[in-house]
């Protein structure tokens, strides 16, 4: 299944790049499709970074940009914190000791139930905290579109090539993925030369 | 002169949060607690804390032998350890003067209820009496250093005697496993005989 309307609109100093058919969903699964490079320049950008064209917000490639490193940043801690070990609370060191977590006790004591039961690791129990990866999860989607969107602008502003300079199909609606322009007619040999008259007439 | 552009900017300020972001992890993970340099003023820190330690093993003793009804060889490890402690206090009181602190109010609980408690309990006492000395060693000066020596080597042979009537191997280890001053202060609490 296609998804063939525009999804995306990311505006520059230039104008808005529109993403057609970013997304193809198939048998195998969602995947990016190569029709990405459908980009095509609409009017040039309002000032703001943030902005609604035909109902499609348009966010400025440098704001998206610093959203995306921003929520990273939030990310991070998090994912850094839940990596974390749980620190044992003092009843636990008092109890577990002289033992370090996930040590083994070192001498068993003959008759001696209460040391036996005191010698479990204090951090063998999960502290239900957010696994390390849901972060990294979340995070890799907004990084790779991130990725491509900077990709895609970064080529196009190297053709330097102005917003209006568009052409528009016969319909006027659709637009053409590439530079469009009038080639000569290919060169043809030349007809072969007429038979030689003989006889000059009857 | 030197433009910097919007674009320079962001990418500099992106460089400049990912290696902030980057440092502060490493150094996170790895930054030790900062000691400053033995003082006198330490120093009495340090021995108060040891003070504090000697208040708990002297009282633990002392009501254990009025309470476990203790026989035989244990008995005479709490006897002589009680005397021990009891010197060490007097020792450490002697020695920060007007800085000692006041002995705190304690509670062993059922720990000085029965032999098999209390021997637990003295110890974990006495290993963590050597931990604690151990770890606040290099923060002390050589005079106090000295002092606090004389006082571990004893609690050393007080966790050594116990681990024996135990069946604990009495000295386990070549070198004493080095514990963070901060954890052996954590376990101390952990036991809840500060009240």
């Amino acid at each position: 299944v296609s998804i063939a309307r525009p999804l995306l609109a990311v505006g520059n100093q230039f104008g808005a790049i529109d993403i057609d058919g970013a997304f193809r969903l198939d048998a195998a699964g969602l995947r990016i499709s190569d029709e990405i490079s459908r980009i095509r320049m609409l009017a040039p950008a309002e000032s703001s970074s943030v902005r609604e064209n035909r109902g499609q917000l348009v966010v400025n490639v440098r704001t998206l940009s610093l959203l995306i490193a921003l929520t990273i940043a939030l990310l991070l801690p998090v994912t850094s914190a839940s990596a974390e070990p749980r620190q044992p609370t003092p009843k636990e060191l008092w109890d577990a000791y002289p033992l370090e977590p996930g040590e083994s006790p070192p001498v068993a004591t003959p008759g001696s139930e209460v040391e036996a039961a005191s010698s479990s690791s204090p951090n063998q129990e999960d502290d239900g905290g957010i696994p390390w990866f849901v972060p990294l999860m979340l995070a890799a989607p907004l990084v790779v579109v991130a990725a491509m969107m900077l990709t895609e602008h970064r080529r196009r502003s190297a053709t330097k090539r102005p917003a209006d300079q568009v052409v528009p199909t016969a319909s006027g609606t659709a637009h053409r993925s590439f530079d469009w322009r009038d080639y000569p007619p290919p060169a043809r040999p030349a007809p072969p030369s007429p038979p030689p008259v003989h006889g000059g007439g009857s | 002169m030197t433009v910097l552009t919007r674009r320079a900017a962001l990418e500099a300020s992106a460089v400049a949060i990912g290696g902030a972001m980057v440092a502060g992890v490493v150094l996170g993970e790895h930054a030790d607690p900062a000691l400053s340099r033995p003082s006198a003023k330490q120093d009495a820190e340090i021995l108060n804390l040891a003070l504090l330690l000697e208040y708990v093993q002297s009282a633990f003793y002392a009501e254990a032998l009025r309470r476990a009804a203790l026989t035989g060889e244990l008995q005479t490890f709490a006897q002589t350890a009680a005397a021990h402690e009891t010197e060490h206090v007097a020792a450490l009181e002697h020695a920060l003067g007007s800085a000692a602190r006041k002995a705190p109010k304690l509670d062993f609980g059922d720990d000085t209820a029965d032999a098999e408690r209390f021997s637990l309990a003295a110890f974990k006492l006495e290993d963590l009496g050597v931990a604690a000395y151990n770890a606040q060693a290099p923060n002390l000066t050589r005079g106090a250093l000295t002092a606090a020596a004389r006082i571990v080597s004893v609690e050393s042979r007080h966790a050594a005697w116990i681990r024996d009537l135990r069946g604990m191997n009495p000295a386990p280890d070549a070198a004493e496993p080095a514990v963070e001053a901060q954890r052996v202060i954590d376990t101390f609490k952990g036991s809840g005989y500060l009240q």
